[in-house]
């Protein structure tokens, strides 16, 4: 027996109600989300002037310490240049050999480079950055002068050394007398190596 | 149940005055006292009254003053007795039957409370204010004053009232939901950007831009300290190979003592210097990435630690990305870029340099320490390091092949072979990539036992901790003029860098 209005009025109450409800619901949780917002942003201002304090101190520490080991770090460089050519750079290398095996050749206990060939350079599969250059060559000299080369391969690519990277493929040794003579550091030997040197891939192909 | 009580009754004056009292409502037949505000219905007694009726002598007292709710209401007394049951009844028998003066005046005693009423008119009808004796000459009509009317108009305005209250609520509802709504959604959108000319940006967006913020300096430093643990790396790298040498002479057999302790007190130099440069990267190393920032999702410190290395790599990306085609700013730029690019990007390496106590480390620690170091990095002196590791010493491998020979040949290398015979090799191949060695030679007994001989050299190699997998399982010998055996030897075996089931536990383990 409730009337049309009544009906409306009713309808009012209760969703007038609910709305309000809804709305005080809403209203909290938002204004929580809001008011935590509204706090992170002054403590954020707060962490900011201090990270621009940290940064402003650092960044001078920095520049001072880069300009005292800018000497170092040139020196660095050249070093790895040394040992690690931006290039191929096969004829510095020939001439490094030259160097080795005159400064170890004499009469009494000699050594001499019969032959030098150079490969066509590739980059390494595992490390594209740096590349190898195979070589091989004869050389025949004494068993003293043979472990020289032999640590002289094997100190290469030392910063100390400043010598190129070097490595042994494969060695195959001779003995002229037939017999070889381990204490005899005279006895002669022949020896072919295969070997690679190293150097960093450029940037730009021939 | 309020619409009941207000519901009119109409009363048929043709009707006898019993039965029509009869058929009112038992709460509208005497208009009980009532409290004030609320309406009264009365009802509308046309009815004749017997004048006949003996006299009642009725006190308004009781009556004067409101009735409490649910109590029984003594409206009046006839001969001194209270009627508190049924009052209305009463009254109405009594003024039907018996005493109309009396009930007239028990009438006026309660007329005023129905003046209160907003749904019926009482207007032409005199409201007595003090009680009067009955003198049986009052009509029915002035016993129970007008007739009450029914008012559409005033109720009709009561519920349109009402319903303008309701409306009003529900309105007000709505529009406080609207306006909390509207508050939230346009401070809490980052992308509500309609207002941020008029009203500045809103909630969201300033936090958002202060998140953004405190990542980008945050990122601005981790790349000023990766720069400066570059440059302590680099400075690093210098001294690795002059302190490994160090070491290397003080391990040395047969070393001079006096070079020994030079080489010593060298790398006690070196590695104190050394550790200096260790500890600064290492406080690098230590210091987390991320700053802990205000966010919705809770962030695990590795997240956060991810997240601000990616945000460095792309600022570095950016940074090489502007050089554009000047080359000549690249060379030099870029490969410091990229220096600082592998460092953050190299986890495995900060957590090597992070995780050692560097002060308590001995020097052959230190030294293996070092090399690691070049080994995880991802430097140019790095890969240098990883090529220096895979080469093989080939003097130590030599030494190493005449040590098993002289286990079955202990003249081995002296010259003896044309007298006593024993092993003679006249070629090695050493095959770095295979790890692979083959030996050629001879070997020549007195006696029959040549293959015997040959054995002994393969358990030799077989058992030796340097060197693993011979085959030669062919065997053949011949005799010469002289009476002694000779046997052509072409060995193949493998260098051995991991233990092996077949070394012999006598011998020491290969380095």
């Amino acid at each position: 027996m409730t009337s049309p209005t009544l009906s409306r009025t009713t309808f009012y109450y209760i969703f007038g109600g609910l709305v309000l409800a809804a709305a005080l619901f809403y209203g909290v949780t938002k204004y929580q989300l809001w008011n935590a917002q509204e706090s992170a942003i002054v403590e954020s201002q707060k962490t900011i002037t201090q990270l621009r304090g940290a940064y402003q101190s650092e960044k001078e520490a920095f520049v001072g310490f880069a300009e005292e080991q800018a000497d170092k770090q040139l020196q660095l460089a050249r070093n790895i240049a040394s040992i690690l050519p931006p290039d191929e750079n096969y004829t510095d290398l020939t001439r490094t050999f030259d160097d080795f095996f005159a400064a170890h050749d004499s009469a009494k206990n000699p050594l001499l480079q019969t032959s030098l060939r150079f490969g066509k350079g590739q980059p390494l599969a595992e490390n594209p950055q740096i590349s190898e250059l195979p070589i091989s060559m004869n050389v025949q000299g004494t068993r003293s002068n043979f472990f020289a080369f032999l640590d002289f391969i094997t100190n290469s690519g030392d910063l100390n050394s400043k010598q190129r990277l070097m490595a042994i493929r494969s060695i195959q040794l001779n003995f002229p007398d037939g017999e070889e003579l381990i204490d005899e550091e005279q006895q002669v030997i022949n020896f072919t190596v295969d070997m690679v040197s190293y150097y960093q891939t450029p940037k730009v192909k021939r | 149940m309020a619409d009941d009580q207000k519901q009119p009754v109409e009363v048929n004056p043709e009707q006898p005055a019993d039965k029509q009292a009869a058929a009112l409502p038992e709460k509208s037949a005497v208009p009980a006292p009532v409290s004030q505000g609320e309406p009264t219905v009365l009802p509308a007694p046309e009815a004749q009254v017997s004048p006949a009726a003996p006299v009642a002598t009725i006190s308004s007292e009781p009556a004067a003053a409101p009735a409490e709710e649910g109590k029984p209401t003594e409206v009046f007394h006839l001969d001194g007795a209270a009627e508190s049951a049924k009052p209305k009844r009463s009254l109405l028998s009594v003024l039907l039957k018996r005493d109309l003066p009396a009930a007239l005046d028990a009438k006026e005693k309660t007329a005023p409370a129905t003046s209160s009423s907003t749904l019926f008119s009482s207007s032409g009808g005199e409201q007595p204010s003090s009680p009067k004796k009955i003198d049986g000459t009052a009509s029915i009509s002035q016993l129970l004053g007008p007739k009450p009317l029914f008012d559409k108009v005033a109720e009709e305005t009561e519920r349109r009232s009402k319903h303008r209250h309701a409306r009003l609520f529900f309105g007000t509802s709505v529009a406080l939901g609207l306006l909390v709504y509207g508050f939230f959604f346009t401070q809490l959108d980052p992308d509500f950007t309609l207002l941020n000319s008029q009203l500045g940006p809103n909630t969201a967006l300033r936090f958002d831009q202060t998140t953004v913020e405190t990542q980008k300096i945050q990122t601005d430093i981790n790349l000023v300290r990766y720069r400066q643990a570059r440059l302590w790396l680099d400075e690093l790298n210098l001294r690795i190979d002059p302190l490994i040498a160090s070491h290397r002479t003080t391990q040395l057999a047969g070393q001079v003592e006096s070079t020994r302790r030079a080489a010593a007190d060298e790398l006690g130099t070196q590695a104190q210097e050394v550790k200096t440069i260790l500890l600064a990267v290492q406080k690098i190393f230590n210091q987390p990435l991320g700053v802990d920032t205000f966010s919705l999702e809770p962030v695990l410190p590795q997240d956060r630690e991810a997240q601000y290395t990616a945000l460095a790599l792309a600022e570095l990306d950016r940074q090489k990305s502007s050089f554009g085609g000047d080359v000549k700013q690249s060379s030099e730029d870029v490969r410091g870029i990229d220096a600082v690019r592998s460092l953050l990007a190299n986890r495995t390496f900060r957590f090597l340099i992070r995780g050692q106590d560097i002060n308590a480390l001995t020097d052959e620690q230190l030294v293996e320490l070092l090399k690691e170091i070049r080994a995880q990095g991802t430097d140019a002196l790095s890969s240098i390091e990883q090529i220096k590791k895979q080469r093989i010493d080939w003097s130590s491998v030599i030494t190493s092949i005449h040590d098993v020979v002289r286990v079955a040949d202990r003249h081995y290398g002296q010259g003896l072979f044309k007298t006593i015979g024993g092993f003679v090799f006249s070629s090695y191949r050493f095959d770095s990539k295979t790890g692979r060695i083959s030996l050629s030679g001879l070997t020549r007994t007195s006696d029959s036992k040549t293959f015997s001989f040959i054995a002994t050299l393969i358990d030799s190699i077989e058992k030796s901790p340097q060197f693993k997998d011979i085959d030669f399982r062919s065997f053949s010998k011949s005799r010469d003029q002289s009476g002694d055996f000779s046997a052509g030897l072409n060995l193949e075996f493998t260098l051995q860098k991991e233990p092996d089931p077949r070394d012999s536990l006598d011998l020491p383990p290969a380095n």
